[in-house]
């Protein structure tokens, strides 16, 4: 049942086919984690912390820097200095009070990745470089959890839907080890409102998933901001892949 | 034959593989992911794969930031 209050709160929402009043109860009763609270991981966070998902895990283990407040929307000048995970989460706590919030500043490893994700119904890949990115999809792999990973430089941005029941390719599949990034994150650069909006739509995909609405996995959206043009590519399974290779892999 | 390439027209001669059209474009394999009509292409199947006339390739650049 909802209280009176979450019917306020969360009334525009509600009020949509996608996700009434069941999807509001599949909300509230989810737990998700956000791994990076950079400009995909502000913009999702910030969403998901309004649209009242239960339960909420943060993770960064930077501090605020100047030049982040460009595109990362959860924090203001005076937090330059502080630490991410409870910059965002004091802001969160802000928006949503009634949410339960958990930030932990700390960076994924492979010894604690497993831990950090566990128990998750859905893992939000915000983060910043790949060697964090496999990390993030083994783990995910191994556990069973769907994983919404989003991506986004210069102009471009890149979202993959990911479910370990389903048959399609996984994060390995996509960028096997040894792919190297074209340049340096800092000098590819990326405009504020590109990167916001694949976290938005990270965002978005998990409302859906979490309210057992169809999303289309295995699947590679590209956003090209310049011309705002919109592709997507299938990703079939490589029997190669040493994470998801093996059945139905081509 | 005729294929395109990220959009662009390109004549490609017959019976070149994926792989050759990345070596004719100068493409560093390490940095991209290839699809062919909307479907990721796995890199072991590079050398194998012949492209068809009207083929769409896609380019797509490895992006990691956040
Ligand atoms: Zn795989």
């Amino acid at each position: 049942m909802l209280s009176d209050e979450q019917y306020l709160r969360y009334a525009a929402q509600i009020a949509t086919a996608t996700v009434g009043e069941h999807g509001q109860q599949a909300l509230a009763r989810a737990q998700v984690t956000v791994v990076g609270l950079g400009g995909l991981g502000c913009a999702a966070a910030h969403y998901l912390a309004g649209a009242g998902i239960g339960r909420l895990t943060l993770l960064d283990a930077d501090v605020v820097q100047l030049s982040n407040l460009q595109r990362q929307t959860l924090y203001s000048t005076a937090d330059v200095g502080h630490a991410k995970a409870d910059c965002a989460a004091k802001r969160l706590a802000a928006v949503n009070p009634t949410i339960s919030l958990q930030a932990m500043q700390q960076r994924v490893t492979a010894a604690n990745v497993c831990q950090l994700l566990s128990g998750s119904d859905l893992v939000l890949d915000c983060t910043d470089n790949l060697a964090s990115r496999y990390l993030i999809n083994d783990q995910c792999y191994a556990l069973g959890i769907p994983l919404l990973s989003a991506a986004a430089e210069g102009m471009n941005g890149q979202l993959l839907c990911l479910h370990p029941q389903h048959a399609h390719g996984c994060y390995q599949c996509l960028y096997p080890s040894g792919v190297q990034q074209s340049a340096a994150c800092e000098r590819v650069g990326v405009v504020g409102a590109v990167v916001g909006m694949m976290g938005t739509l990270q965002a978005l995909q998990a409302v859906k998933v979490l309210t057992g609405t169809e999303v289309e996995w295995g699947k590679l959206f590209l956003f090209d901001g310049l011309n705002l043009s919109w592709q997507s590519l299938n990703l079939p399974r490589s029997v190669q892949c040493p994470r998801c290779g093996g059945n139905d892999g081509n | 034959m005729e294929i395109n390439v990220n959009g662009r027209p390109l004549t490609a001669v017959a019976d070149l593989s994926l792989q050759q059209l990345l070596q004719q474009q100068g493409v560093n394999g390490k940095a991209i992911a290839v699809a062919i009509n909307d479907d990721v292409v796995h890199r072991e199947q590079w050398p194998t794969l012949t492209l068809q006339p009207g083929d769409r390739v896609t380019l797509v650049t490895v992006v990691a930031g956040g």
